[in-house]
């Protein structure tokens, strides 16, 4: 078990940085899972910490060791690969195998370490199968079987369920989850699926464009997000964004409607609401025009526009609801819910 | 089966009489050898070339083998081209993957030195060539010519497996390294069962282009002793030029490997190695 330390790492292919001065510290036995949209740089970040790609500059810490320049075997590492990577012309029981005998474990302890890891995974029958006689879950499990093995002190998982079905994905979500409990280890899990990065996380690290946008348990990050980038990328639906004006601790909304809760605020901002923070109101100030209805079942989204402006709203309401399009529904939001941001730096104003 | 065109009847006989009529401009001569070389003398030759031999014997084959020391010359080939296909694939795939995987400066040009010896035939280097192998005195050797023909063979290797290795996912790679293997065990574990399939193409190709190889032995090579099939048959032509009855015997023999060749590396190309090592 060790704790990983991320100084200063910065990232360049040639001229171009792709990652900005990443600063983190993972605790012991911390699940970890870095999130954003695809290119932001969270593959590369882990790789580095893989040893898979070199270090620009700063510093990678596991437990008190540097390990810049240290290679992959030496990190005490295991790492979970998105397509898999089996070994396809080796058994299920081989590719398990095949890291401990590199490092000279005698046969018996190989065989057991096997056994067991294949035991909490429940792949024992399929041990003598080759990769491509088994279904993508059985991979799957496969591929953490061969991370398990090596007892290594930190887990590293690069989108290791994108390749799965959903239903499958969530079910592995959970058992991934499970084991690391289990295990205690260090992990650190790449996704850009902000779903399962809420579910999984201990804490999360948003990256964006190559920038920490925030490094938080799941909790903060929803209930205080740091940028617009999290504030629009946590949650399902995403966050509802209003330009609005803000002054003497009330919100002008582009329609002239007014909302109390701006804080310290002032000028021009951007106010967030999330879609399930909107409480149906008849005199409410926000008066939403309405477009269309996602009946989901449990819930139901109301699509539609801020009254008398273009701005889209998307509100989550619970049970059935319906009405003709066009209808105007009014709305409250509770002034705890209201998230205030600076239009020109994406950042959160503090209240 | 999904048909991208579906053609018309009359299309289809067109189509059908022209495949039939190529296959029987390639079949015919070979069968005119074959029934051939199962005649008892050389008078039914003459008399009825596309007869039926009046008794079937292998009494040609085993005169051409012992007689006409076919043997010698079929040891000669087969030494001669499974050492350039062993040395082939070891040297083009290890090549291919420090060049795909592990580029250095410079290894683009390499990789271009490759590529201009594809359009270049080792025949315009002939006479450094020579030079070359008379000054590591390798000259009238088997090993002169295996290691010539072997390198007459690297530009082609190395242009198919470069290619092909690009296509493999590197993952494997990367798990293998996260592993703790050395460069070397991901290329013998790792790296060489996934490119099987080009391997075989390689080595089909470095075999058939060997074996059949007339050109560099006759060059590098003087004492008959080491001729390969290719110089023997015509030694044997100039000997014997009119018992057709064991040239086409000794044609057959020397036709025989690159056939089995193809039949072996034909099932490796169907075979899918890759599936199921990584989703695609």
């Amino acid at each position: 078990m060790a704790s990983i330390t991320l100084k200063d790492l910065v990232k360049t292919y040639g001229d171009v940085e792709v990652l900005h001065h990443v600063d983190g510290a993972i605790e012991d036995g911390e699940f970890i899972v870095i999130v954003g949209p695809s290119g932001c740089g969270k593959s590369t970040l882990l790789r580095m910490v893989a040893g898979l790609e070199t270090v620009t500059s700063g510093e990678i810490r596991i437990g008190e060791k540097v390990v810049n320049q240290l290679e992959p075997a030496d990190r005490d590492i295991a790492m979970v690969f998105q397509n898999y990577a089996l070994y396809p012309h080796m058994s299920v029981r081989e590719n398990m195998a095949y890291g401990l005998k590199i490092r000279k474990i005698g046969k018996a302890e190989i065989e057991r370490r096997v056994q067991e890891a294949a035991d909490i995974l429940e792949i024992g029958p399929y041990l003598d199968r080759k990769p491509r006689q088994l279904s993508g879950g059985q991979r799957q499990r496969v591929a953490m079987g061969r991370a398990i093995v090596r007892n290594p002190q930190v887990f590293l998982f690069d989108e290791p369920l994108s390749n799965l079905d959903a239903k499958l994905r969530v079910q592995m979500r959970l058992e991934i989850r499970k084991l690391q409990q289990r295990l205690g280890v260090t992990s650190i899990y790449v996704t850009h699926d902000q779903v399962e990065a809420m579910t999984l996380g201990d804490r999360l690290m948003v990256l964006n464009g190559g920038y920490v946008e925030q490094f938080g348990t799941p909790i903060e990050l929803y209930d205080r997000p740091a940028t617009l980038f999290v504030a629009g990328f946590i949650g399902s639906p995403s966050m509802n964004f209003l330009p609005a004006t803000a002054g003497g601790g009330a919100l002008i909304l582009g329609n002239g409607a007014s909302l109390q809760g701006a804080g310290h605020a002032s000028g021009s901002v951007t106010l967030g609401i999330r879609p399930e923070h909107l409480l149906p109101d008849e005199n409410g100030p926000i008066r939403v025009s309405v477009q269309l209805f996602e009946q989901l079942g449990a819930n139901t989204l109301v699509h539609g526009v801020l009254e008398g402006t273009e701005t889209d709203v998307v509100a989550s309401l619970p049970g059935h609801v319906s009405a003709d399009p066009g209808t105007i529904m009014g709305f409250t939001a509770p002034a705890k819910d209201l998230h205030v941001f600076d239009p020109a730096t994406g950042r959160r104003v503090e209240e | 089966m999904h048909k991208i065109f579906s053609l018309s009847r009359k299309e289809q006989l067109a189509v059908q009489f022209i495949l039939i009529a190529w296959a029987c401009v390639v079949l015919i001569p070979l069968g005119v050898a074959v029934i051939n070389s199962f005649k008892p003398n050389l008078g039914e030759v003459y008399r009825a070339p596309l007869a039926l031999p009046s008794e079937w014997t292998w009494s040609n084959y085993a005169e051409a083998w012992v007689g006409a020391n076919f043997g010698g010359y079929f040891l000669n080939s087969a030494i001669v081209s499974l050492s350039v296909v062993v040395i082939v694939c070891f040297c083009a795939s290890t090549t291919a993957f420090v060049l795909v995987r592990m580029p250095f400066r410079g290894s683009a040009l390499l990789f271009a030195c490759f590529m201009i010896g594809v359009i270049i035939p080792i025949r315009l280097a002939l006479a450094p060539l020579f030079t070359i192998v008379k000054g590591l005195g390798l000259l009238d050797t088997l090993t002169g010519l295996i290691l010539v023909q072997s390198a007459s063979m690297m530009p082609v290797a190395v242009f198919i497996l470069t290619a092909f290795l690009k296509s493999v996912p590197s993952e494997l790679e990367d798990a293998a390294r996260m592993d703790g293997a050395l460069p070397f065990q991901i290329y013998w574990r790792v790296v060489l069962p996934l490119i099987r399939p080009a391997l075989a193409t390689v080595a089909l190709l470095s075999f058939v282009q060997a074996w059949n190889e007339y050109f560099l032995p006759l060059i590098f090579l003087q004492s008959s002793e080491l001729y390969p099939l290719t110089l023997g048959i015509a030694e044997f032509r100039a000997q014997f030029s009119v018992q057709w009855h064991l040239m086409f015997a000794g044609i057959l023999i020397m036709l025989a490997p690159t056939v089995i060749a193809f039949l072996l590396a034909s099932r490796q190309f169907i075979e899918g190695l890759t599936q199921g090592g990584v989703k695609e």
